[in-house]
């Protein structure tokens, strides 16, 4: 079945999440 | 506070117009710009996705908006724009070339609500004014002047190439000299008009040499002295630095991840130096995009690196500079911007 813009939503931020929460982020981010 | 902390940051080109016309600049054609109406718009777009996200998975979103340019001040409503972006709750920051601040302008950005503003400075004068054009060198730090004399938080940035990088010592000394919070570092993208300035890229060998030698720097600097090219950012980490393998990006390069840019006409990309179109601000819903585009879901997915990068270590928290990726690329015929990074010694 097709995944759903929610469902690919969700994917990303509840994996973003998962690691964010754990306290994993070691780097600032970049975008000039 | 609840919830996970997740920063995300918009880079809002409002103008392209620009009162310079720099050899390096990304730019290569003047495109349309949108009205102060639909930028309020596209600013309420956003906002909506952010707190769509926030409620759904109860996150604690930090959002801001980078606005740029062009030459930013070039525009008659950006205090306007300043202001509406400040009152929805984003934090706000400029990038500017400095040369129209007078004393007036510095006290009114020091009144509105800027978290900083960054100058872009590319040497000592005549590198800078070979660059940017004569006079500008003197124009631009004078807009540095009153921007300290007014108290505003600002950092210089500089673009690095062959063509500046022997300056770095004594631009770190003038920095100090100006008070200026920090001095940053970015790479060149040879894209747009700086397409034809390839040749100026530093190697990987002098890029991981100009980066250590950052962080000796700022060792010894009385400003911060750093760089956010990911690049950078893998250099200052201890050897023994253990890398959490996600396989989901946790840092380095925030194009589709943790932030996204918009052009003056509406167009979407990952990034303004990686010119790829995505949509247009003005006819999608920001929340559907950013979970639908498969571009922005080929730079979060580990599986859709090339090897040299998806099998590094670093991985998660590097990708290096995918705009740098993607203009080499270019230069050689494709569009492959999930290739290795061209100046990456790892």
């Amino acid at each position: 079945m097709k995944e759903t813009s929610r469902e690919k939503e969700a994917r990303f931020f509840l994996k973003m999440k998962e690691v964010l929460a754990k306290g994993k982020e070691v780097s600032k981010s970049c975008l000039a | 506070m609840q919830g996970t902390l997740f920063d995300f940051f918009v880079q809002f080109h409002i103008t392209e117009r620009c009162n310079l016309s720099c050899r390096h600049c990304y730019q290569s054609k003047l495109m349309p710009e949108m009205t102060y109406d639909e930028i309020c718009r596209a600013i309420d777009n956003i906002r909506g996705a952010i707190k769509g996200w926030a409620v759904e998975y109860d996150m604690i979103l930090q959002p801001s908006f980078h606005f740029t340019g062009g030459e930013p001040f070039l525009r008659q409503d950006l205090f306007e724009i300043l202001g509406y972006a400040y009152e929805q709750d984003f934090s706000i920051s400029l990038m500017s070339n400095g040369t129209l601040i007078d004393r007036p302008l510095a006290k009114r950005i020091k009144d509105v609500h800027i978290t900083d503003v960054q100058i872009s400075l590319d040497g000592l004068e005549h590198t800078h004014d070979s660059l940017r054009g004569k006079g500008s060198y003197k124009r631009t730090l004078e807009g540095i002047k009153n921007l300290v004399a007014e108290g505003v938080q600002m950092s210089i940035n500089l673009t690095v190439s062959r063509i500046n990088m022997g300056q770095c010592e004594e631009l770190i000394r003038l920095a100090e000299d100006l008070a200026v919070n920090a001095i940053t570092f970015s790479r060149l993208v040879p894209t747009g008009r700086g397409k034809k300035m390839g040749s100026q890229s530093l190697t990987p060998e002098e890029t991981a040499d100009f980066y250590r030698q950052l962080n000796e720097y700022n060792k010894r600097s009385s400003i911060t002295v750093s760089s956010r090219d990911p690049l950078a950012v893998i250099l200052s980490l201890n050897a023994n630095e253990e890398i959490p393998q996600t396989d989901i990006p946790i840092g380095g390069c925030a194009a589709g991840v943790f932030g996204i840019t918009i052009c003056a006409d509406g167009t979407i990309m990952p990034c303004r130096r990686m010119d790829l179109a995505i949509g247009n601000i003005n006819d999608v819903s920001f929340r559907e995009l950013w979970a639908e585009s498969p571009v922005l879901w080929s730079l979060r997915t580990r599986e859709d690196y090339r090897d040299e990068c998806r099998l590094c270590q670093y991985w998660p928290v590097c990708r290096g500079c995918r705009a740098i990726a993607l203009a080499f690329a270019r230069a050689s015929g494709n569009d492959d911007y999930l290739g290795l990074d061209p100046q990456c010694s790892l």
